[in-house]
């Protein structure tokens, strides 16, 4: 009796001391494909780490289900840089050196991105970042294990413009806050305008987390455009709308669409009655028609998440990006299965080679020299206050 | 032309809300409260629950929410002013332990509430109003009433009364004002309480107008300091006047200037003031003539 | 009426009142001289609470008041003109006056009563009722503390130098005032610098050194120790070499 007592407790004690020193990851490694993933789940900016988790969430599981990646049962791994960059590194480190992650997914920020890529380079670590817009964060030369699925602000604003022009409207106004952000996409518009040799009626601008949104409103109103495109953060956009409609300049007196972020139901909510009839973008996996429902399996993972996080629980929830984080995981499936390999490089190859792949939030393409997988032309007008399972309403103009 | 005075006013009307309740807490204690801007968001994001959760009615919502901020108002002088002691102006702890409780305060309610953004019912209901011409909510015009009914209640009470005298007194000589019987810790606290729930009633005018946030009073918050400044520390007339000054200038500078250089204009503004008339527009002490 | 018995008071671990004690009688005026820095100001102030005594007694009508709050000790009847002066600069006369009887606002018709005598006995506070007290004279002021210190009719009134930085008409209506409420039945604790002219109005008196009463007795004892004299009193007894 007492020597199994002695016995049982030596095998629990060895098995504690194998989990200390590290033993058994590297056993569990050969076995497990693991992903390790790292966004700002905490503070301001907590639904860019939320919708990252989820999709990424979604997307192990049902790999999992159906087999895993080449056999291998996948685990994701999340940390919370709380958008430090400095905090982002030291996690990717650990990841990679005591976890002894397979892929990255992530980060949310652009600066946490720049703070960990040449880390990952160096360790050849595949990044799939679904999430963050900085345009130097892709270059296949410099950062040539980085792939992105997310569509860029340039993107964005590239098809505002083009979207307009093709409608026949001639008097494009914008508006936008004086951030760098807000200053590129000025420039980036400008651009598409020129050379279609046309000039924007007005660029209005403001200081982000300004108030008080008539004088802009007043501005725009006075340029007497025919179409308004806002690139606007949340509560200034809403602010913006409820100013425009003091001045009952709202469609259909004047048609306005907004980018990305315009399409979320926190900002139809803050904006109210005032945002009846304001497009937004979408890609175009994530939409619907009043014809078409959609692709089934995207309109199944929709139901699944409206499912999971329903009412209030998905306000700020994006679906889209979701899908681009859930898009980034099944990539990485891909990329692996593919070159059946857990190579960078070989990953690497692999999906340069990917042509037209369906995801849940677009087709995405990449070559050895570009990988960016969305572009200008993936994206459509939506009307998001015509939400189904979360997917947005087409606009056909 | 009268679009731009009303947006003025309006904004004005908020810097001298937050102006007011700053004052009254730096006439007893000498100290700047660079928490009031998160006192004020939390008043809105207790109306929304009290109000929006719960369903309270609006005016039952705000009382409540005065009730619940001027605790927090008390505690925060427990906590950040009072141990650094009754020399104040000798030791500049309380600023780093005041600005340090506005960011906790913050950092809480994201935890609770989380950080984005949302609408809260505007006093008088969301419909538009025209009024020569302008359309404008009744909010609006309840901001600038009942701004314009605090600032007179502040200057009555500060001015006719035996306890504003009380306050007033705590404020030049704490020693002294003891040796009358008068407990300088109850002025004071009466000073927090009363700012304290000048900012519940504050978050609920502002949250119809910036959203109910955790972020809600980052930006607003410094201007409020800044009409406290311009129009004299300490005066309840200059806050209101300094408020609806500053109001205006904003309004003017985005629409006659470009609206980048508004907040520039303003903050040169506060600084001008400083080095020229540093007792700001409405003094409060007068020269000892011996 | 009170008592007080080997007190001790510190400012930051410095012992500056060194085991004090002495009494003072129901309608007496007591006068403590002593040179600057001796502790005489600190004395008074562990009287009226504003100081923590680290050890010692100070009873008051049989009440050991020595734990007690300023504001409590302001309520059992003791009330002090600081050294200074200290009126409230940006208020005006009257309103000194009304803060002087914070303790019985609730009783305005007692109050309105008190500022009228007060008027009567300072007939310049009338004429300066709505002035700035700081727009006052030192002589004017003093006389304002003094009145602010009588509102609420005190059983015992500490006044630490009065006549400091006034000039010599003024100073010789302020010792007059003192014998004159002191008539009237108020119980008079004086500190003073001016020692003849303190003395020619105490009944009794005390000297203070560096923390500790040295002499002690009538204000005619005291006037007449040839220390007092020599020190105090600048009438030396012998010429400098
Ligand atoms: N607040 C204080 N902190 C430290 N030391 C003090 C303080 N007040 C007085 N002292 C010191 O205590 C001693 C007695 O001062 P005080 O009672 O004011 O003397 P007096 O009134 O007799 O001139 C002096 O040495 C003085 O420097
Ligand atoms: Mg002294």
């Amino acid at each position: 009796m007492k020597k199994k007592i002695v016995i049982s407790t030596l095998i629990m004690l060895s098995f504690l001391v194998m989990t200390v020193i590290g033993i058994s990851p590297s056993i569990a490694a050969e076995k497990e494909f693991l992903i390790g993933s790292v966004g700002c789940m905490s503070g301001p900016a907590a639904m860019l780490g939320k919708n990252l988790r989820i999709g990424v969430e979604f997307a192990v599981e049902e790999i999992n289900k159906t087999g895993g990646i080449n056999g291998m049962n996948v685990r994701a791994i999340f940390r919370d840089d709380e958008a430090d960059p400095t905090k982002a590194l030291t996690l990717v480190r650990e990841l990679v050196e005591k976890e002894k992650i397979h892929a990255f997914i992530g980060p949310t920020n652009t600066t946490c991105a720049i703070a960990i890529q040449p880390y990952l380079v160096a360790k050849k670590i595949i990044q799939l970042n679904g999430g963050t817009t900085g345009t130097v964060l892709i270059d296949p030369k410099g950062f040539p294990y980085s792939f992105r699925t997310h569509i860029n602000d340039k993107d964005q604003a590239i098809f505002l413009v083009k979207e307009a022009i093709a409608n026949g409207f001639k008097r494009i106004a914008v508006v936008h806050d004086t951030s760098a952000l807000g200053m590129g996409v000025q420039k980036d518009m400008k651009d598409v305008l020129d050379s279609h040799d046309m000039t924007a009626a007005t660029f209005a601008t403001y200081n982000a987390n300004d108030i008080d949104m008539l004088p802009v409103a007043r501005k725009l109103k006075s340029a007497d455009p025919d179409i308004i495109l806002m690139f606007t953060l949340m509560a200034d956009g809403a602010r913006l709308l409820k100013a425009m409609e003091r001045l009952d300049f709202l469609p259909p007196k004047v048609a306005i669409q907004g980018y990305a972020a315009t399409a979320l139901p926190i900002f139809r909510e803050l904006a109210g009655n005032a945002s009846k009839g304001v497009w937004s973008l979408a890609p175009y996996n994530s939409t619907y028609s009043k014809t078409d429902p959609g692709l089934p399996e995207v309109v199944a993972l929709a139901k699944k998440i409206e499912a999971a996080y329903p009412g209030d629980k998905g306000k700020d929830l994006n679906l889209f990006t979701i899908f681009s984080y859930y898009d980034c995981a099944q990539l990485v499936r891909v990329g692996v299965a593919r070159s059946k390999s857990l190579e960078a490089d070989q990953i690497k190859a692999a999906l340069e080679s990917l042509d037209s792949y369906e995801g849940a939030q677009a087709n995405y393409s990449f070559s050895s020299t570009d990988h960016e997988g969305l572009d200008p032309s993936k994206l459509v007008t939506v009307d998001a206050n015509q939400l189904k399972h979360g997917m947005y309403l087409r606009v056909e103009k | 032309m009268p679009e731009l005075l009303i947006s003025g006013l309006v904004m004005g009307s908020i810097y001298a809300l937050l102006a007011l309740a700053i004052n009254i807490i730096y006439s007893t204690t000498g100290i700047i409260n660079f928490a009031h801007g998160e006192l004020v968001m939390l008043g809105g994001m207790f109306g929304l629950v009290l109000v929006v959760n719960i369903g309270l009615p609006l005016v039952v919502g705000i009382v409540v929410a005065g009730g619940i901020v001027a605790v927090f108002a008390i505690l925060l002088y427990y906590s950040t002013i009072k141990p650094f002691g009754d020399n104040l102006g000798g030791s500049l702890g309380w600023l780093m332990a005041t600005l340090g409780a506005g960011i906790i305060f913050r950092n809480v309610a994201m935890l609770i509430w989380g950080s984005h953004p949302r609408p809260f019912p505007p006093l008088g209901g969301s419909e538009l109003i025209n009024i020569f011409g302008v359309n404008i909510l009744q909010h609006e015009i309840w901001v600038l009433v009942i701004t314009l009914l605090i600032a007179i209640f502040f200057n009555v009470v500060l001015d006719k009364t035996i306890l504003g005298s009380a306050i007033k007194a705590t404020a030049s000589n704490r020693n002294t004002t003891r040796l009358m019987g008068i407990s300088a810790e109850k002025m004071v606290l009466a000073c927090f309480g009363m700012s304290g729930a000048v900012a519940a009633v504050a978050g609920f005018l502002i949250s119809p107008i910036t959203f109910a946030g955790p972020e809600m009073t980052v930006s607003i918050g410094l201007k409020g300091f800044g009409a406290a400044i311009i129009g004299g520390l300490g005066s309840s007339r200059g806050a209101f006047v300094g408020g609806l000054i500053l109001g205006i200038l904003e309004a003017l500078s985005m629409t006659v200037v470009t609206p980048g250089y508004k907040d520039a204009i303003v903050f040169l503004v506060m600084i001008l003031t400083i080095t020229i008339k540093p007792e700001g527009i409405f003094n409060v002490t007068y020269e000892k003539k011996v | 009426m009170l008592d007080i018995k080997e007190i001790r008071v510190s400012y930051d671990k410095i012992e500056v009142i060194k085991g004090v004690s002495f009494k003072i009688e129901k309608g007496e005026i007591v006068v403590i001289i002593g040179a600057n820095g001796a502790g005489k100001s600190t004395i008074m102030k562990t009287i009226t609470g504003l100081v923590k005594p680290t050890s010692g007694q100070i009873s008051f009508n049989n009440v050991d008041i020595a734990r007690l709050s300023a504001e409590k000790i302001v309520a059992a009847g003791i009330t002090m003109c600081p050294e200074g002066r200290q009126v409230f600069p940006q208020h005006t006369v009257y309103q000194n006056l009304i803060l002087g009887a914070y303790l019985i606002k609730k009783n305005r018709k007692v109050v309105q009563t008190r500022i009228e005598q007060m008027y009567q006995l300072f007939p310049i506070l009338l004429e300066r009722k709505d002035q700035p007290a700081g727009t006052l004279s030192g002589g004017e002021q003093q006389m304002l503390a003094i009145a602010r210190a009588m509102m609420i009719n005190p059983d015992l009134l500490l006044l630490d130098e009065p006549s400091a930085g006034l000039a010599p008409i003024f100073v010789k209506n302020i010792f007059q005032m003192i014998k004159h409420l002191s008539r009237q039945g108020t119980t008079i604790l004086l500190v003073e610098q001016m020692a003849k002219m303190a003395l020619s109005i105490a009944d009794r008196a005390y000297v203070l050194e560096t923390g500790r009463i040295v002499i002690s007795g009538s204000a005619q004892e005291v006037m007449h120790d040839p220390r007092v004299e020599e020190s105090y009193l600048g009438q030396k007894k012998h010429c400098a070499v």
